[in-house]
């Protein structure tokens, strides 16, 4: 009996998806369920709108249906796939020609912040979820208010969580410009911070 | 100090900050260099802050993997009208459809929702 979908590693499933698509496509649909949210908040972070965001998630898996035959290497499929979350998100950007409007997350789906584990003895917790949202806003639209580039690298590297190594794959530019250009755009995003709300300590 | 002076210490910074280079020279270099130690606190921040937001929870909408892959079999359909020995060529005039259709107002097979 062939292993649970579930169970497998994405390089596994990618060998099946090089295998058997197009006439079957459980591998990729697992390949689906396992990235959409995380492909969806990058382009949710680079464009700042959902509608937006969810159209550029289809059409990157969309891209990666049609391309991952050809991926040589399974084991680099998550920089493939978040190469083709950048370069995605780019083109609508400047297919688009314009700012998009900033709105919060929580705004859009209605769902409450997760403030849960907060503690705090002086304040009470609807003041604590209330800062922590506020808090959020401010990160949000400072993120928002970088340029292209510099929202993509702080995007990638502290929020995302991706190595220096990866980025420089994802963004085709050296290890070392990629250092530098996150720790000006970490320097620009507290410039911003500064600016958009004064009151962040 | 020239430009790409300016760009590798800018790129020690990084690693300073992320902790990739630490230990007692380091600690020295920084109390030598209050400026770089001050770039190093706010980039050590600014990561610290953005933690905040790794919690947003992100999800899709529900009907996502149903429009994707409505497209991808419809994608797959044509692919096959077009003979897979010339997959290549019928992804290209598939693109060009696409692309003439998107050209089109309200006819965008990634609209919707």
């Amino acid at each position: 009996m062939s292993l649970l979908r579930e169970e497998l590693s994405s390089e596994e499933l990618v060998l099946q998806c090089q295998q058997t698509l197009p006439h079957d496509t459980r591998a990729f649909e697992e390949l689906v369920a396992r990235y959409k949210n995380r492909v969806f908040a990058v382009a949710y972070r680079i464009l700042s709108s959902r509608q937006d965001a969810e159209d550029q998630t289809q059409e990157v898996f969309l891209k990666v249906y049609r391309g991952i035959k050809k991926l040589k290497d399974p084991e680099t499929f998550e920089s493939w796939l978040y190469q083709i979350t950048s370069n995605t998100c780019l083109d609508a950007l400047r297919h688009q020609q314009r700012r998009p409007t900033m709105a919060s997350l929580s705004q859009q789906t209605g769902e409450g912040d997760d403030t849960a584990d907060i503690k705090n003895t002086t304040m009470t917790q609807p003041e604590i979820a209330a800062l922590h949202h506020e808090l959020r806003w401010c990160l949000e639209q400072t993120i928002h208010n970088l340029h292209i580039t510099q929202r993509m690298l702080i995007v990638l590297r502290d929020i995302e969580g991706r190595s220096y190594d990866d980025i420089a794959t994802i963004l085709d530019i050296g290890l070392s410009a990629v250092k530098m250009r996150i720790h000006r755009a970490r320097l620009q995003f507290q410039a911003l911070l500064q600016i958009i709300c004064p009151d962040v300590k | 100090m020239t430009d790409r002076d300016n760009d590798s210490i800018d790129a020690l910074l990084t690693d300073l900050a992320d902790g990739l280079l630490s230990g007692l020279e380091w600690e020295k270099w920084l109390s030598e260099n209050p400026d770089a130690a001050q770039e190093v606190a706010i980039a050590q921040r600014v990561q610290s802050l953005l933690t905040i937001l790794q919690e947003t929870p992100f999800e899709v909408s529900a009907d996502f993997e149903g429009q994707l892959f409505a497209q991808i079999y419809a994608d797959t359909t044509l692919l096959t009208l077009f003979d897979l020995g010339f997959e290549g060529w019928g992804r290209a005039l598939l693109e060009l459809f696409t692309a003439f259709f998107d050209f089109l107002p309200g006819t965008s097979p990634t609209s919707s929702v």
